[in-house]
């Protein structure tokens, strides 16, 4: 769910920057201890980086005819925690800028709120509620990847409806709409992500499980 | 294999100062987000098609088409800002206003002058300038040397990924919702692996040549022209000119 280049006023693509700042400055101080104690996971983190990039930029089958591609956000947040997703997911969301026109420069800070911070968090949390709970490593991906999407699309509709305000509903019609619209597209998008990377984590722990226990999924 | 990415490393801008590319689209880009989009977005928008087509050399249908995939995106998303609440003609309760059909206009034009701008940058400069242009920014060392393992392995894994789906396509392991899904799950799978595999030879790799923590990597050395770069801004500033002129004649 990426708000594309220019979608957002001056003030409102300032203040999700301002927003997003912290968690990044962060991410980036993890990413900077991590290196110094374990310079050898610093291509982990490439690793994961470069994955999701390569997960916006394949594209997996959507009902509604067109194609869209997955977000890539739970499996990130899972295998390699919601901290380092805000510096990988920001940079992800830099290259799709530059190198793909995917999102944009000056709605960087909105994007990365709702996918590097919130989406990654949500999934994350979701993930080990229900893993937890089931015991399942299957369904507890599936609820991380539902939950991530969901998460990311609300928060796009929020920001969108803050930003375009009704003239008569004002904020709160104005999120309804974008929620209503997106979600012909966003739900059915939720649940197919949800299959693969419940099918990809559970695939990953038996074709390689000395990987997953390095990355503590297993 | 990215097209932006091509054009970038092929065009003849390409050993062009960074700053001398990154600077004026910048500064077309805040223009657009901080003037109202008429007469910005049109003038922005011609702007950077010069810039591209005539001064870049790149053919007018490729930087069209590079154009076409997120104005999709645009279009798709105004469409959320023309419907508001309110009795309309279907079962659905959405209807547009001439207000809200406007601004719909309005923001479809920002949003493709200042993709335009992005788009600039994509197809005039490699990642590898940009890159060191923001570790001369100050930008952590940490961040910059992720930046540039992640764009070295990116590439690796979009080929293997598209490798895995022509031979699945092949197999008919696309045909269906169902047979497709499960396809995809598998191949996302497979480039996984591959990518901690490569990830882990990289760093043996490093670590056999007394990798310490940071990455140095010689750049070449590239005259700053600031004439160009003059000109360029000057450009741009000609376009801030007209929209200030243009709200104050439409105001009196």
């Amino acid at each position: 769910m990426h708000i594309a280049e220019g979608f957002l006023p001056q003030s409102h693509a300032v203040a999700w920057t301002v927003a997003s700042a912290p968690f990044v400055v962060h991410g980036v101080k993890q990413l900077n201890t991590q290196m110094r104690e374990h310079p050898d996971t610093r291509m982990l983190a490439a690793a994961a980086g470069a994955f999701s990039f390569f997960l916006s930029a394949l594209k997996i089958p959507s009902v509604t005819g067109s194609s869209s591609h997955p977000t890539g956000v739970a499996i990130g947040a899972v295998l390699f925690r919601p901290p380092i997703m805000a510096i990988t997911g920001v940079i992800v969301l830099f290259f799709q800028a530059i190198l793909l026109a995917h999102g944009g420069l000056t709605t960087l800070g909105a994007n990365a709120f709702s996918m590097a911070i919130v989406g990654p968090w949500a999934g994350y949390g979701a993930y080990r509620l229900v893993r937890s709970s089931t015991g399942s490593l299957w369904s507890g991906a599936f609820a991380a990847a539902v939950v991530a999407n969901l998460a990311t699309y609300i928060t796009t509709s929020v920001q969108l409806g803050m930003a375009f305000p009704e003239a008569d509903g004002g904020v709160l019609a104005s999120i309804a709409t974008f929620l209503g619209i997106f979600a012909i597209t966003q739900i059915p998008l939720a649940i197919i992500e949800g299959l693969l990377t419940a099918m990809v984590v559970t695939w990953l722990s038996s074709y390689s499980p000395a990987e997953m226990k390095e990355l503590a999924v297993l | 294999m990215l097209t932006l990415d091509v054009l970038a490393n092929t065009g003849r801008l390409r050993h062009r100062h960074a700053v001398e590319k990154v600077v004026p689209a910048l500064v077309l880009l805040i223009i657009t987000i901080a003037r109202p989009a008429i007469p910005a977005a049109p003038l922005v928008l011609a702007a950077t098609t010069f810039a591209a087509v005539a001064v870049g050399r790149i053919p007018l249908r490729r930087w069209l088409r590079a154009l076409a995939l997120p104005a999709g995106f645009i279009a798709s998303g105004t469409i959320g800002i023309m419907l508001v609440s309110g009795d309309g003609p279907g079962p659905i309760p959405l209807t547009i206003t001439e207000a809200s059909a406007i601004e719909a206009g309005r923001v479809l034009l920002r949003s493709l002058a200042g993709t335009s701008a992005v788009v600039l940058i994509g197809v005039t400069t490699p990642m590898v300038d940009i890159i060191v242009l923001l570790r001369s920014l100050r930008v952590p060392a940490a961040v910059t040397d992720l930046m540039t393992s992640m764009y070295r392995l990116m590439f690796d894994l979009i080929a293997t990924g598209r490798q895995l789906r022509t031979s699945q396509t092949a197999r008919l392991g696309h045909v269906g919702l169902r047979r497709s899904v499960r396809s995809a799950g598998l191949g996302t799978t497979a480039v996984f692996i591959r990518s901690m595999h490569r990830a882990k030879r990289l760093q043996i790799g490093l670590d056999a040549r007394g990798y310490d923590g940071e990455l140095r990597v010689l750049s070449n050395e590239r005259p700053l022209g600031m004439a160009r770069l003059a000109i360029a801004v000057t450009v741009a500033i000609a376009i801030l000119a007209v929209s200030l002129i243009w709200a104050r004649s439409s105001v009196g």
